[in-house]
């Protein structure tokens, strides 16, 4: 599939914004976009931001708070940059790919008490099983998952209440590089708040106190352009969530 | 009547948009147009350079980080400005300082910069008002005198000049943001200007990011979206005519205010080049009405008029460690100001509309 974005898929987004004369953030388009990913993936939360690694700073700002992350060593600018941003304390694990049981064991071996949450990396070709997300959230941790993998059908129903998944738009829907933002996907309603709130003001559907906003703001130009891409890329697909078609 | 909003909210026009989209496509498809807009800004604020970023938020985030003195962690800034500020210097790891204003100009006060700054001050952060600019050669003298860095976050004043410089010209790295609410509306997006070239360097280290793990210093892969840019472009394009708009709005609030007891509108320095994009009053001792009560009353009417930078950053909680010091002027300011609907969607039958309003509210 030709993924590039063509003058006329900007020209599309761009007079449906003039149509909605909706030019901050947050917008119909915005909001759409997380409704339509949402029912796509059966997560009950999914938040736009407006780059992944912001997406992922967030999240692990959000969930480690002031507690420690085992993040794994891969060579990922995206991870290594939202870590260290994070000022989180960091234990590095052994992040090569092996059979599930033998990564649960690796990641108990790694864990402390300080440790509130453990980030998984899934590359482009794959995804973790369920039943290995749900053994490292039996840890007594909360799990991030920074997946590369192209979005999926009914994923959210495996993400319990521990485990968030977050995902860089362009990867999720096999899209042109040039397509910016990422998303955050939960199931728990109080993340959910607390990613919003950190992402800023827009889009806040409830007030919690978080340690500080950092702007994560994802623009009606960006959502128009990833919504073209979901519509292109899932359009025919079955959706127990039912996708809206255009 | 529609909500009327303090917010520029600028619409280009669509025909021109499309335009510059298509200059923006090179041969091979991609559109590309931050650069274009780098440059262009570069020749608007006559600076050396310019790095684009995601959102004017990180840009000075990045500016922060950058200039910081080494193994200092203390940044003195004013209260009675953006209401994230502080979280801006929260993720570049250092602890905001609040610091007083100058009780007429709204601005951080060099006198309070300088009686605060410690060994632990890593950077002054002077910010200019949203109307006027703060009093730029103190605060650099004050930087050069300490060794403390400065920068400014130059968001409300893109257009402006100060001594007959432009604003974005002083070199020691200023931030602006693109945001659609700005002056120049880019949706979204921001960026530096200055004249050091290892700080521009440095910036587009920061932001820039390739393959590979550490070794590269601080930063996020946050670039300005090409489509952002195609409208900040068009933006700058326009922006003789953006400001003939504003300062129409601003003289007819001018008039219209003029003769009502108790409120004084904030003047523009008319000997300075100005955007003239907000529109800040003030409630004298002998208004009869509190400025929250008047806000309240506006809002109720549609009219989203605001208190003006509510509540001062000195007085929120915060989850991370902050310093407060002598806040003198920034209480005394605190519940006095207002900012009035402006921008590209407020016509001059609105204005009237509001200071209609403004009456009825003494009045009624």
């Amino acid at each position: 599939m030709d993924n590039a974005l063509k003058i006329d898929d900007y020209k599309a987004v761009i007079r449906e914004i003039y149509r909605n004369r909706y030019f901050t953030n947050h917008g119909p388009q915005a909001q759409r976009l997380e409704s339509v990913i949402e029912g796509y993936c059966e997560f009950s939360n999914v938040m736009t931001v407006g780059a992944d690694v912001l997406a992922l700073l967030i999240t692990l700002k959000g969930v480690a708070g002031d507690r420690a992350a085992l993040v794994p060593d891969v060579d990922h600018q995206t991870i290594s940059d939202a870590v260290a941003m994070s000022g989180i304390e960091c234990i590095v694990y052994d992040g090569a790919l092996s059979c599930a049981q033998a990564t649960v064991d690796r990641l108990r071996d790694s864990l402390s008490e300080e440790v509130a949450v453990v980030l998984l990396f899934e590359p482009e070709d794959h995804q973790y099983e369920a039943s290995l997300l749900d053994a490292v959230a039996a840890l007594g941790v909360d799990v991030i998952v920074y997946s590369e993998s192209v979005f999926s059908t009914g994923r959210g129903n495996g993400f319990g209440q521990s485990l968030t998944l977050v995902c860089p738009l362009s990867k999720g829907l096999n899209a042109s590089p040039m397509l910016d933002g990422g998303i955050i996907a939960t199931n728990n309603e109080y993340l959910a708040d607390v990613f919003r709130n950190i992402r800023g003001s827009y889009g806040v559907r409830r007030h919690v106190d978080v340690i500080a906003t950092c702007n994560g703001r994802f623009s009606e130009l960006q959502a128009g352009l990833a919504l073209q891409q979901f519509e292109r890329r899932f359009a025919d697909s079955e959706s127990p969530g039912g996708i809206s078609q255009p | 009547m529609a909500i009327l909003s303090t917010s520029n909210l600028y619409e280009p026009d669509i025909g021109d948009i499309f335009d510059e989209l298509e200059c923006s496509f090179g041969e091979d498809n991609v559109l590309r147009a931050t650069g274009k807009l780098e440059k262009a800004l570069c020749e608007y604020h006559q600076s050396e350079y310019c790095v684009s970023f995601s959102s004017g938020f990180w840009a000075l985030a990045a500016l922060i980080l950058l200039k910081c003195k080494d193994s200092c962690e203390e940044v003195l800034m004013p209260s009675l400005t953006y209401r994230r500020l502080a979280d801006v210097a929260y993720w570049a790891r250092k602890k905001p300082v609040f610091v007083d204003i100058d009780k007429d100009t709204l601005a951080i006060s060099p006198q309070a910069v300088r009686d605060n700054i410690t060994d632990k001050t890593a950077l002054i952060l002077a910010v200019h008002p949203i109307v006027n600019c703060c009093d730029v050669d103190r605060l650099l003298d004050i930087s050069a005198e300490s060794g403390v860095p400065i920068i400014i976050d130059a968001v409300e004043s893109v257009h402006e000049t100060y001594r007959g410089k432009r604003v974005g010209s002083f070199g020691v790295g200023e931030a602006f943001s693109l945001h659609s609410c700005k002056l120049f509306n880019g949706m979204e997006g921001g960026y530096v200007c200055t004249n050091d070239e290892k700080l521009y360097s440095q910036l587009r280290g920061f932001r820039d990011r390739s393959a590979g793990v550490g070794g590269q210093g601080p930063g996020m892969s946050l670039p300005l979206n090409e489509v952002h840019a195609v409208f900040a472009l068009q933006s700058l394009k326009d922006v003789e005519s953006i400001v003939r708009h504003n300062e129409a709005v601003y003289r007819r609030y001018q008039k219209n205010l003029q003769d009502v007891r108790g409120i004084r509108i904030l003047v523009f320095d008319e000997s300075e080049q100005s955007g003239y994009k907000n529109i800040v009053v003030e409630l004298l001792d002998d208004y009869p009405r509190s400025r929250d009560y008047l806000v309240s009353f506006l809002n109720e009417r549609g009219v989203l008029a605001r208190a003006y930078y509510c509540p001062p950053l000195h007085t929120k909680d915060y989850l991370y460690v902050v310093r407060v010091t002598d806040m003198t002027n920034t209480s005394y300011a605190a519940n006095r100001y207002m900012n009035l609907p402006c921008g590209y969607r407020v016509s001059l039958a609105d204005v009237d509309h509001v200071c209609s309003l403004i009456m009825e509210a003494v009045s009624g």
